[in-house]
Parts: structure tokens; sequence; C-alpha cells
């Protein structure tokens, strides 16, 4: 009972817990018939137990149960990633962080308290601490530097559920600390992480637009989207924490499609690298549909559900003069459009290369969760209203009185416009002469030596150079691999400094012995 | 009771010798005999240990002869003595169960010795006896530490015997000092007068007596021994030394010290010495290839958490100190079962190789182990770090919470390390020793049950509120106890 006690579900908790069974079970589904049978049972048992491990965090108000939860996701994440080399990073940066969050929770506990509501109430610098696995969870700078490797690194059957729900646990610590202690987050703090998560933003578009890998251009697409909620999160504004809370459900369900469909490639073709893809959709029609679908509602394009909750995020930006901030945002938005360009282009359209043959539509039943996924962001996007009140409501939020109607009116109207657009151009293609194939020697003149390597021939390979090229210096400058890597060399300075002491020689310790029976020496005479 | 008190000394003692003869005939019968008492030894721990929680004062003293301190022997067991008590047998019949049968009459004797030696440490009531029992103590273990008779072993025990005769040496003139000054060596008598003491008679007494247990509980910098001995020794002693000799070395300074130097000024030195031990120990086992040299130096480190919580003076802190040494006695044993095992079985302990004939209870062990070691929720691992960040916060001590911070990630880099080779590891092996697979499961288990005995014994009690636990709470009794100095 006591244990009950402590648990208090509420609409937030409500709105998480919906939400994360609701992925884990399309994600399981699809995992048991879409055919990948190697380690899918040790998979699923993990992610149902993280799964529970989860709920229970949504739900629970006790710090310290709170702490326990957290840091059982973050140990089950690190096993479900299944890389103990590729994790490591993730590993200590969330330990790191979630010390500090340990001693916010003491320092909550010595002032008399066990409730989550008063951990702003202690100090500031105590609501900081406490917050600084989430910022860490998020991926905002500077705490990215383990994001790379865990993401490229994990086990692919994981990298949905990691990307969905794990990247976004950050937004639901935020949210459930935020809303409990009004008035008492330093403007300062709130102000900094939206400038940084909007830098963070623009960098993983860069670094997804610049990606030659499938998993690796949706991961960072990921980071990049997690950081826009995660600004909008923090500016605390009604328009910016619904579309927040609308773009997560929009997310999740784009990035639990497109992985689907990623990861069914990989387990056919064993590959994700752009360069040994192409022309899937003369396969896999139907996936090839859903993942059009859902990369246009990633790019925030009517009539999908993308453009909701952008709108009002940009809306609630605005309206709190954070105009440099929407710059940064749009400007992530703008890359978005390049990415998803490129996914389907370099793994559905395209050159025809030898992984073609390996690959099949999916079942029925392994397409269902991609399909819905789709519907629901579909849904999203012409009829956003229970979206936004299931929101609103788990905020504890009112919307019966909406700040501006622009987000059901003037979206149905740009839904139909680019409704129309869309079906001029399906008449338009059925219409116009098609594309024909062309064997890759066509354009071979002059006896010129055909390398053998793809990436030296085939455009699918450093597809947006020009691009990759202008954001270089910014990618470079915000990757903090160096700081992870200055860490272990301080640590190392340190470690060999101390290994002196456990030399194994004789000789040094005998140096100890004489040491301390001089002391001994010492203190007898002073006791005469 | 009171003879039960005294059995679990003398049986051990004696069987240490008629084991040693019995094997002159083969060492199964060795083997069976020293299984035979030192399972008699653990149910007799049981037996007190269920006897002292039950009753009104929650201890039993045990007067040899019939001869009233401070001229007789006495034995005392309170709460807290009869889970090391417990433990301590637990731990020596489960090393000795997990070891290899080639194992000789010798080691079994030794074993025997070793375990006589540590219930007396933890039983005596009297401060001469207590060196006693040290000193065989360190006698029996660095007989073990140089079973395997080859370089390596003899160079460890060497060292291992050179620091603790110092220690002895140490003890001997503390106890020397503190008998000049009061006539007597009983324990509670000398916690009588020690009020009296001058401030820097007592700095001396306790500087003797913090070298003299420190070296054989591995504080920094006296630790340097362990590093050497741990993996030199054949693995079921790796597993007892690092398992309980350390902490019996710990909990007896910190029994004296509750006892005689109640002055804050002391406890603020542990803190700090538990501070230093702690943050060296992860620096240097971070860059360790050795996995046995990498667990003794995690041991080291460990001592210095449970030194930090003991020596901090609330409720919480001996509450985590407690759960800290009993997760750690379960789960370091369990590991160096596990990795010596294995590492004997590859004939190599180089990080990267020693799990090549890993099996599949070796996989769970080490898993298990590792994740409890480091305090992953929701082991009793994970219940002794939070306690102890609570503590020492709630102590004023925020500096020492932050410091422990980059080192506790550093463990729990390497720890992982060990068990990401473990579980990498495409081997099939077997093991050879049917027993060891038992302990295995059987540690393996204990650790995964505990947490939900304890954490029902919190949650029961107000929301997680550790100020309101109740007397039903063993552990937090027996931390009052602790706290409180109980004496005879």
């Amino acid at each position: 009972m006591m244990l009950l006690d402590m648990i208090k579900a509420d609409n937030l908790a409500f709105f998480f817990s919906v939400l994360t069974i609701g992925f884990f079970v399309a994600n399981t589904i699809f995992l048991i018939f879409s055919g990948i049978k190697k380690g899918i049972v040790l998979n699923t048992i993990l992610s149902l137990f993280l799964t529970m491990v989860l709920l229970m965090l949504y739900a629970t108000h006790n710090i310290v149960i709170f702490f326990a939860l957290w840091e059982m996701a973050t140990w089950l994440t690190y096993l479900l990633a299944n890389n103990p080399k590729k994790s490591s990073k993730y590993l200590w940066a969330s330990l790191l962080a979630e010390f500090f969050m340990l001693i916010a929770v003491a320092r909550t506990v010595a002032y008399g308290s066990y409730d989550i509501a008063m951990v702003a109430h202690v100090d500031p610098l105590n609501l900081i601490m406490f917050c600084l696995p989430f910022i860490v969870k998020s991926g905002i700078l500077p705490f990215n530097f383990w994001v790379t490797d865990l993401y490229t690194g994990s086990d692919k059957r994981f990298v949905a559920y990691l990307s969905a729900i794990i990247g976004k646990l950050g937004i639901f610590g935020i949210l459930r600390v935020f809303l409990l202690s009004p008035g008492l987050i330093p403007e300062w703090f709130i102000y900094t992480f939206i400038y940084l998560a909007g830098i963070t933003a623009v960098w993983a578009t860069f670094k997804a637009v610049g990606s030659e890998d499938a998993i690796e251009s949706l991961s960072f697409s990921s980071l990049s989207q997690v950081a826009f909620i995660f600004a909008s999160v923090l500016l605390m504004n009604k328009s910016a924490l619904i579309g927040g809370l609308v773009h997560y459900l929009n997310h999740m369900l784009i990035k639990m499609g497109m992985f689907m469909a990623v990861v069914y490639i990989w387990a056919k073709t064993g590959t994700t690298e752009f360069k040994r893809l192409g022309d899937f959709v003369s396969k896999m029609p139907f996936s090839f549909l859903f993942f059009l679908m859902l990369g246009i509602s990633l790019a925030g394009v009517p009539p999908m559900g993308g453009v909701i909750s952008k709108w009002f995020m940009y809306e609630g930006f605005i309206e709190e003069s954070k105009l440099l901030a929407v710059l940064l945002f749009f400007v992530a938005g703008v890359g978005s459009f390049l990415y998803v360009y490129r996914l389907l282009h370099s793994i559905f359209l395209g050159r025809k290369k030898p992984s073609i043959g390996l690959v099949s539509e999916m079942n029925i039943l392994a397409i269902l969760p991609l399909a819905a996924s789709a519907l629901i962001s579909f849904l999203i996007g012409v009829y956003s209203r229970p979206f936004i009140r299931f929101a609103a409501k788990a905020l504890g939020m009112d919307f019966s009185e909406p700040r501006t109607d622009i987000g059901f009116a003037y979206i149905g109207i740009v839904s139909a416009v680019f409704g129309a657009l869309i079906l001029f151009a399906v008449v338009l293609w059925l219409l116009l002469p098609k594309h024909r194939y062309v064997p890759d020697t066509e354009g071979y003149t002059a006896a010129a030596y055909l390398p053998k390597d793809i990436q030296h021939w085939d455009y699918s390979y450093n597809f947006y150079a020009p691009v990759v090229r202008l954001g270089d210096k910014f990618v470079r400058l915000f990757s903090l691999d160096w700081l992870a890597r200055f860490w272990k060399e301080y640590i190392a300075a340190i470690g060999e400094l101390f290994r002196g002491i456990y030399s194994g020689s004789l000789k040094l310790y005998g140096f100890y012995l004489m040491s301390v029976i001089v002391l001994v020496l010492f203190l007898k005479e002073m006791l005469k | 009771m009171e003879k039960f008190l005294v059995l679990v000394f003398v049986l051990p003692l004696i069987a240490g010798f008629v084991s040693y003869i019995a094997g002159l005939k083969g060492n199964h019968l060795s083997k069976i005999f020293t299984a035979i008492v030192l399972l008699t030894n653990l149910v007799l721990s049981y037996k007190i240990f269920k006897y002292v929680m039950a009753s009104a004062d929650n201890r039993i003293i045990a007067v040899f002869s019939g001869w009233m301190p401070p001229l007789g022997i006495n034995f005392y067991a309170d709460s807290i003595a009869v889970i090391f008590l417990l433990f301590a047998n637990l731990l020596a019949f489960a090393s000795l169960f997990s070891a290899k049968l080639s194992y000789s009459n010798r080691f079994h004797g030794l074993i025997l010795l070793l375990t006589a030696a540590l219930n007396g440490l933890i039983l005596s009531g009297d401060i001469f006896n207590i060196f006693v029992f040290f000193e065989i103590l360190c006698l029996v273990s660095f007989a073990l530490v140089a079973y395997y008779r080859k370089a390596e072993s003899i160079e460890a025990s060497v060292k291992y015997f050179v620091l603790g005769s110092i220690a002895s040496a140490m003890l001997l003139i503390g106890i020397a000092l503190i008998y000049a000054k009061t006539g007597t060596l009983n324990l509670a008598q000398i916690a009588d007068m020690a009020p009296q003491w001058s401030g820097l008679f007592k700095a001396v007494v306790f500087g003797l007596l913090l070298v003299g247990f420190g070296v054989e509980a591995g504080i920094f910098p006296m630790n340097a021994w362990l590093f050497d001995a741990h993996p030199a020794a054949p693995y079921p002693v790796s597993a007892l030394l690092s398992g309980i000799v350390i902490e019996v070395a710990l909990y007896l300074f910190l029994r004296i010290k509750s006892l005689f130097f109640v002055d804050p000024l002391f406890s603020l030195v542990l803190l700090l010495l538990g501070l230093v031990t702690f943050a060296v120990s992860e620096l240097v086992g971070f860059y360790q290839r050795d996995v046995k040299r990498l667990l003794a130096y995690s041991s080291a480190g460990q001592i210095g958490l449970m030194l930090m919580a003991f020596s901090l003076p609330t409720k919480i802190g001996m509450f985590a100190g407690l759960l800290l040494f009993i997760n750690h006695l379960l789960a370091k044993g369990l590991l160096f079962i596990s990795v010596g095992s294995m590492s004997d079985r590859s004939g190599d302990r180089d990080i990267d190789r020693f799990s090549e004939s890993a099996s599949f209870v070796d996989k769970v062990a080490v898993l298990a182990g590792g994740l409890s070691l480091l305090g992953v929720p929701p082991s009793i691992g994970f219940m002794g770090k939070v306690l102890l960040f609570i503590a020492l916060v709630k102590a004023g001590f925020l500096a020492f919470a932050l410091c422990l911070i980059p080192f506790v990630v550093l463990e729990a880099l390497y720890v992982m390390r060990l068990v990401g080779r473990t579980l990498a590891s495409s081997g099939d092996g077997r093991i050879e020793c049917p027993g060891q697979v038992v302990v295995q499961w059987v540690f393996t288990f204990i650790i995964i049950v505990l947490p939900i005995i304890v954490s029902r014994m919190s949650i029961q009690t107000d929301k997680l509120n550790l100020n309101g636990f109740n007397k039903q709470d063993y552990l937090y009794g027996m931390a009052s106890q602790l706290l409180k100095g109980d004496r005879l």
C-alpha cells in the first residue's frame, strides 16, 4: 500500500504511459513478424522490463524511487544497446549526470521531503543538478558527445526504442519537474538551454544531412527533433508546451515507422549504407508509401502531422519573442527536407544495387505497425483537435479556448492545397513518359577504368557534398569528442601518478616502512 | 547458546589440524571433513544470529571458565557482530565448496584456521585477544597467499608479511600504551576510561591502531600488499580475503573507534581516508588488465566507501555501511570465484583473454555480481550507495559527496568492461568443481532476492523515510547499536 501511495498516476504519466505501451506493442509485433530471429527473445524481455521501468518512472513522485528507476532505465539501455565499447561514453556521461541527480535527491531528503515537487524549493543549484540527466539524455550540447557512438553502435533491434522513447526521456523529466515548480525555475537556465538546444538542432541536422548511413541519418534527425521539443518544453509557454507534446507523439510515430523500414532492410541485406541501397520501391512499394508519408511528416509538410506540432512550437517561440531560437529551428527544419529526401532517394529510389535481390515486401503483420504510424500521423495532420486536447490534458491545461484558431482552420486549408498538389503530381506521373532503366556502363567512354569501389562513381555517395562543406566547420566546432578524449587522458595522467604507489617494488615498500618508523619515533619523542 | 559462541571459534581451530592430518590419507577426506565443519559452523552462527535478533537486548556474552573480566576472556556478540559472523561463515563455506578438488590438505587446514581467526576477531570482547586472533589471521593469510609456491605468490606473500608485521607491531604498541594507561584489556572497561585520556595520547593511540588495522583492512596508503596478494592467491582465498578478511579488520577498527575515539575529528580523518582510498583505488583500478588485480582495486575502493559510511556519526551512515558491506561480501565473493576459476581454466588473467572458457553460469554470476557491486538498482548496493549520499549530505559533507562522483563512474566503467568481456565470450567452458556451480547459483539468487527483503523492510516504514524505521528493522537496530557504542 505504501508503494502504491508513492505512485500518483496523473495525466502526464498517463500520456507518456499510453505512448510507451503503444510503441512497445507495435515494435514487438514488428520484430516478431518481420523475420528477424536472432536475439529477439532477449531483446523483447529486456524491452518489456525497460517498458515496465518507464511506466513506474512516469507515475512516481517520490524522488528516491524516481532516481532508482531513472538509473535502471540507463542500465537497461546500456544492456539493450549490446555494444559495450560503443556505449561506454553513454554510460559514463549518464552516470556522471545521475550522481549529480543523486546529490540533488540527497539534498531534497535532507530538506525534509521525498516529493519531486520540492526539488526546486531547495535552491536553484539543486534543481540544475536534478535536471542534468535530462539534459544529457536529450543529447543537448555540450552533453552530446555520446550520441554518435551509441546510435550508430547500438543493436539495430533496439535503435527504434532508443530514438522514439529513450532519447526523449529527458523531455518527460523536464516536464515532471517544471510543471510542479512554477515560478521557481531560473530564467537564465531556461534561456541558456533553449539556445543550446537550438544549436544542437542545427548541428544534428548537418550531421544527418552529411551521413552516409540510413540509421545514422535517422538518429541525428531524432537528436535534432528532440532538441526542438526540449526547447519548447523549457519555454513553458502554452502553445509551445502543447506543440512539444504533440510533436513528441508525432516524432515517436515517425521514428517508429521509419526505423522499422530501415531495420527490416538491414535484416535482409545486412547493410544500411546508402551506397549499397537503392530502388527498393520496386520490391517494397507499401513500405515506401508509408515511409514517404512519415518522411513528409518529419519534414513538417502538410497534410501530415509534423506541420501541426511544429506550427504550435514556432507560435510559442514567437509569442515569447525568441526570434533567434526560431531562426535556429527554422534552419534545422529546412535541413530536415534535405535528409528526408536523401533517405527516400537513396533507399527507395535511385540506382538499382545488388542488395535489391535480397529484399521483398514485409508481410502484412510486420507492415501493420508501419502503416498504423503513418495513418495516425496523417490523422494528426488532418484532424488534430483530439490529439491537441490529449496533450493539453496531459499538461493540465484547458484547450477549449485556443489562443488562435490557426492550428485548426488554416492548417486545414494548407492541407487541402497540398493534397490537391499531390493529386496533380500523381496525374502528371500517370500521363507523362516513364523512366527507363539503363546499364551502369551506358555513360562509359574512351576505355576509362571503372573503379570497383562504388563510392568513386555512384552519385548516392557524398550526396550533399556542398551542404556538408558548408556546415563542416560548424559541425567540427560542436562535435565535443575532444571533451571525452580530454577526460580520458586527464584521468590516465592522474592514474599513472598513483600507480607508482602500487608499483610492486619492495624498495618502495621499504621506503614506506622507514617513513612510518620515523613518524612513530617522532611521535614517541613528542609523548615524552 | 553461550557454548555455541565458543564453539564457532574452537571447532574450526581444532578441526584445522585434524583436517591436515586427515588429508594425509587423501584430499577428498580432508575436503569432506572441512566442509562438514564449516557447514556446522554456518548452522551455529545462524543459530546465534537468530538468538541475538530475538533476544530483548540483542546481545549474548560468553565468559570462559567462569573468570569474569578484566581477568577472564570473554566473547561478546551484538546484532552487528552476528551479521558479520553469519556472513563470514557463509563465505568460508562457499569458498571451500567452490574450491577445486586438487587443493591439498594444507589448503583445507588453513581455511579452517582462517575461519577460526575470523570468528575469534568478530566475537572477542578483549583487545589483547583481538591482537592474538589478528596475528593468527595474518599468519594464515600469508600462508594461503603463498599456497601455489610460485615466484609470484611467494613475492606477494612476502610483501603481505612485511606490511602485516609492521601492522602487528603497531597494533601491539597501541595496545601496550592503552594497557599502560588503563590497566585493563577489556574493551568495555577501556571505553569507560577513554574520555579521560589526553588529546595527544588519543591521537597517538588512534594513529597506531589505524595503521595496525588499516594495513589488513586495505586503507590507503597501507594497502599496497592487497593488489599483489589477491591475484596471487587461489581464487577461493581471494574471495575470502576480499569478501570478509579486509571487512572484518575494518569492522574491528571501527568498533574500537566508536568505543574509544568519539571525537568528531577522528571521524573526519577516517572520512578523508575513506575518500582518498576510494579515489586512488578506482583511479588505478581503471587501468588494470589483470582481472584479479582489477577486482582487488575494486575491493579497496569499496573499503573506502564503507569507511566513509561507518565514519559518519548518523544512523543512515551506519545503515549504508552495513548494506555496502553485505553487498560487497556477496558480489565480490561471487566475482572472485567466477573470474578466478575462469582465469584458472584459461590460464590467463588478461582482461581480453581470461573468459575464453566461460560457462553460462559464469556469465550469469559475473553479470549479477558486477551489477550488484556497482549498485545498479534495485540491488542492495544501490540502497547502500543512495543512503551513503543522503548520509553525507545530511551530515553536511556535500563536498565529499561531490568528490565521490567521478570515481564511482570510473568503477562502473572498468567493472562493466570485465562484465562485457565475460558476456561476449563465445566459449562453452566446463567447470571442474560441481560445488562451484551451486555456489554461483546460490549467491546469484541471494543477490537477486536480498533487495526484495531489505526494501520490503524499508517500504513498510513510512515511505522510505529513513528517520522512521521501526524496531522490526534489524539492520537499523544494529546501526543504532553500533552508533551508541554498545558495550559489555
